[in-house]
């Protein structure tokens, strides 16, 4: 995988995920309840929606997390490249090598920099560090904070600021040249100047990879998002190209959370 | 299949304590129980005489003797070690914190032997020549044993009560009550159970001790009558005649063990549940019942 | 509540003022402080200032003389370091597997509160019964002899509960986001275990050892019927070997020669201070990171 980047060379309209019929439940509460869901390679899927509304939960069963570690149930199919997950087609480990994943709040490891990057590739097996090293260097440089810590490496990643460990964060999943990348609302919390960086960043990186956003800023589902599916009460109300939904929405509920009327 | 595999070396490595736990069991009562059995219980625990050259095993001198300075140690080193914890959780300024409770850490590992070498060098002289007796005594050993098991008390006692919520002390100063009504009477009730197990363990300590006090106490074996009398505990016995003790001898100094190790898992197994059970009941209605309890007070 | 507030004081007035009350209360506190604390370390600064004197070079690198009325303690700190050795490398990696097996592998449960009971009793059961056990155990049954391999398996089983305890905390307090990080990375679970929340809890880890072996270090009664008391010095696993505490209680107890016993007492406790010393720097250096 590290050494076939960017598998898929025509771009378009293929379909790189696609979730049929996926429900999710915790003991008895239900998540996530009949979504169907097509991401196209290659492009920007914001998902939007209140708090609750299982946008969440939806990613992290794109990289099955919900099952292996929040202990979920989920029923429907899953598919990466036509492979299904839930079937356990692709092996876990190869599965979030190709699936990277950046949670809400920043999560470097307390180590650090240059050691938080080459975790995902050392674990991959690559050991010579020429390589580390240009995989350390391209994934900082698409994060867009290369120049901002190419002379400290070697310092704590707990000592760089709330924005620069995010992008950190989005550039360790890079590392692993990735063919997904998963975000989770990676910009709560963050000034405007680093969700800015962030966003330019993530509208770069579209042109290679496949990128699901899920966000409660609709306004950043906008800026960057191709197409932008609502979620609410673990249902999907609505999922079109991004320009479509904000200014015709088809579903009333959407046009009322989009006017503030609720979430 | 290799994540099952490791699961599994973990599951069997989890049950090392209580295989170890399991192993003592069975041994101590393998070698204990036939002399156990040829004495009958209730003259091995209640008979008077211990002449194991005759063969006449009875451990009732040595169960007094355990029991007494016991006592003695929990009446001299509890109240020290609650004021002690009191002091440290809920007086203390921070920065006087910060110096004593290092320090009382670092002295809870001062091994029990040097204690009891301070009982023969200060303790056992100074006992001898103004209290009368032989020196080493009922009150020697206890005043050993209740300075070596205050840092053990005092440690769990902090633990609790820094357990008990900020809220409950607020609360009742909020409703006027002086710093000290709402430590007797809020916060010493609210971590109670706690501090109950901290006294328990604090026993089971001075129960199991044994060079400290064999260094103190007199070993001889008689039902001691006053605090200056010389006395032997279940534990020194054991580890007295251990030497040269052979045949039912020697059982019976496994026999002993087999009481000491019964009483001292009775204590655990107390001090456990007084430690759990709370959790369910402190929440709403202690901080109620402390709440009257102060209001109470203030009347 | 105060007695100048005049509805309150009306109902009744308290025998003593509240505040008076306070202040004898503190008072009260304050001086069982010190003297808790006083008597504390008292007892370390009596042993230290009538034992160092006599630790000197000599008294450290040569072997015992006359039972121990001459010479040094250098048998005795060889065979305590060698005894103190094996069971730390017996207990550590029970009692971190334990303590990975309860955090990582199941959610609380049944087998959780057995696992944790079986740790709670067996720390509380008495050192003379370890020594008891050991003695009949490995020393008879197995046939090890007096040994240092006998001594450090006792002593191993004696503070495996310290080790569990601590490392249990250290692996617990590991935030659960490093673990998933290390999941979306792509590591398996044991992956992330050894290379994520082990390294993070190490220094926990390590506190809960050096516990264990200042337990080791000051143990008597385990050791004694389990390594035996010889005077020479220990060469392979199966030679008998007298620890420090257990040298000290024989100078002591049978009164051969006070200043080898006050020298010997100064070297342990000071070992003893030193090794808490480091524990507690590093628990508070731990408990800093995580807060």
């Amino acid at each position: 995988m590290i050494d076939a980047p960017y598998r898929g060379a025509e771009v378009g309209e293929r379909t790189k995920i696609e979730v049929v019929d996926l429900s999710v439940r915790y003991g008895s509460s239900v998540v996530l309840r009949g979504v169907n869901l097509r991401i196209r390679e290659r492009s920007i899927h914001a998902i939007i929606g209140p708090a609750g509304s299982g946008k969440t939960s939806l990613l992290r069963t794109l990289n099955l997390l919900a099952i292996e570690v929040d202990g979920a149930r989920v029923d429907g199919a899953v598919t990466l490249d036509g492979k299904h997950l839930l079937l356990g087609e692709v092996p876990l480990a190869q599965l979030r090598r190709r699936v990277g994943m950046v949670f809400a709040s920043p999560q470097p490891l307390p180590r650090s920099i240059y050691e938080n990057l080459v975790f995902g590739p050392r674990l991959a097996g690559v050991r010579k560090r020429v390589d580390l090293d240009a995989l350390v260097e391209s994934s900082l440089r698409q994060a867009q904070l290369w120049d901002e810590v190419k002379d400290r490496l070697d310092v704590s990643a707990l000592k760089l600021s709330g924005g620069q460990q995010q992008r950190l964060c989005i550039a360790r999943a890079l590392a692993l040249q990735p063919e997904v990348l998963l975000l989770d609302e990676p910009c709560s919390g963050l000034d405007p100047i680093s969700t800015l960086k962030i966003e330019e960043a993530l509208t770069e990186l579209s042109e290679r990879i496949t990128i699901v956003l899920v966000t409660n800023n609709t306004k950043q589902a906008a800026r960057v998002g191709d197409r932008v599916a609502f979620f609410l009460l673990g249902e999907m109300v609505e999922d079109a190209p991004a320009d479509r939904l904000f200014t015709a929405p088809s579903d009333p509920r959407t046009n009322d959370y989009l006017s503030g009327r609720f979430g | 299949m290799r994540a099952a595999l490791v699961r599994r070396a973990l599951q069997m490595i989890a049950f090392s304590a209580i295989g170890v736990l399991a192993l003592i069991t069975v041994f101590i009562v393998r070698e204990g129980a036939p002399v156990l059995y040829k004495t009958g219980v209730g003259h091995f625990l209640f008979g008077g005489a211990w002449r194991p050259l005759e063969g006449e095993f009875g451990i009732w001198p040595m169960i007094v003797g355990s029991t007494v300075v016991t006592i003695g140690a929990l009446a001299i080193g509890v109240p020290l070690a609650l004021a002690c914890a009191i002091v440290l959780a809920e007086l203390a300024p921070p920065r006087a914190r910060a110096l004593l409770k290092p320090t009382i850490e670092l002295l809870a590992g001062i091994p029990s032997v040097v204690y009891g070498f301070m009982g023969v060098v200060l303790l056992v002289p100074w006992i001898r020549e103004h209290l009368g007796g032989p020196g080493p005594s009922v009150l020697a050993a206890s005043v050993i044993l209740g300075i070596m098991i205050m840092p053990t008390i005092i440690g769990i006692s902090i633990d609790a009560l820094q357990a008990v919520p900020r809220s409950y002390r607020e609360g009742s100063r909020a409703l006027g009550a002086t710093e000290w009504q709402t430590i007797r009477m809020v916060v010493l009730p609210a971590a109670r159970s706690g501090l109950v197990a901290a006294v328990i363990l604090g026993m089971g300590r001075a129960l199991g001790e044994t060079m400290a006090v064999i260094m103190v106490a007199g070993n001889s074996v008689r039902v001691p009558h006053a605090i200056t009398d010389p006395v032997r505990t279940l534990t020194a016995n054991i580890a007295l005649e251990m030497g040269y003790a052979s045949g039912d001898h020697a059982r019976a100094l496994f026999a002993t063990a087999i009481v000491l190790f019964v009483i001292v898992m009775a204590l655990n197994s107390l001090a456990s549940l007084a430690r759990r059970r709370p959790r369910r009941r402190t929440r709403r209605p202690l901080w109620r019942r402390a709440l009257g309890a102060l209001s109470r007070g203030a009347r | 509540m105060s007695t100048t507030s005049p509805s309150l004081g009306r109902m009744s007035p308290p025998l003593v003022a509240p505040r008076v009350t306070q202040i004898v209360a503190k008072t009260l506190l304050w001086a069982a402080t010190a003297l808790t604390v006083g008597v504390l370390v008292f007892i370390v600064a009596f042993v230290l200032r009538r034992g160092l004197p006599y630790v000197t070079g000599d008294f450290l690198t040569e072997a015992p003389r006359d039972m121990g009325r001459a010479g040094g303690i250098l048998p005795m700190i060889v065979g305590t370091l060698y005894v103190t050795a094996v069971a730390v490398a017996v207990a550590t990696p029970l009692g971190l597997g334990t303590a990975i097996y309860l955090t990582e592998y199941t959610r609380g449960g049944f087998l959780t509160r057995v696992v944790r009971f079986g740790a709670e009793c067996l720390a509380g059961v008495p050192s003379i019964i370890f020594g008891l056990f050991g003695f009949v155990f490995f020393v008879i049954t197995l046939g090890m002899g007096w040994s240092v391999l006998a001594g450090g398996l006792t002593l191993a089983f004696m503070i495996l509960p310290t080790v569990i305890r601590t490392a249990e905390e250290a692996v617990k307090s590991v935030p659960p986001q490093y673990r998933e990080v290390a999941y979306t990375l792509g590591a398996s679970k044991w992956q992330a275990i050894v290379k994520v929340v082990l390294p993070s809890a190490l220094p926990g880890i390590l506190t809960g050892i050096i516990l264990g072996i200042g337990r080791s270090l000051s143990e008597t009664a385990a050791v004694i019927f389990t390594a035996g008391s010889s005077l020479k010095m220990p060469v392979s696993l199966f030679d008998p070997a007298r620890t420090m505490s257990v040298h000290f209680y024989l100078l002591a107890r049978e009164g051969i020669s006070m200043p080898k016993a006050y020298a010997t007492a100064a070297v342990l406790v000071l070992a003893i201070l030193v090794i808490n010393a480091t524990a507690y720097g590093l628990m508070h250096r731990f408990m800093k990171r995580f807060s």
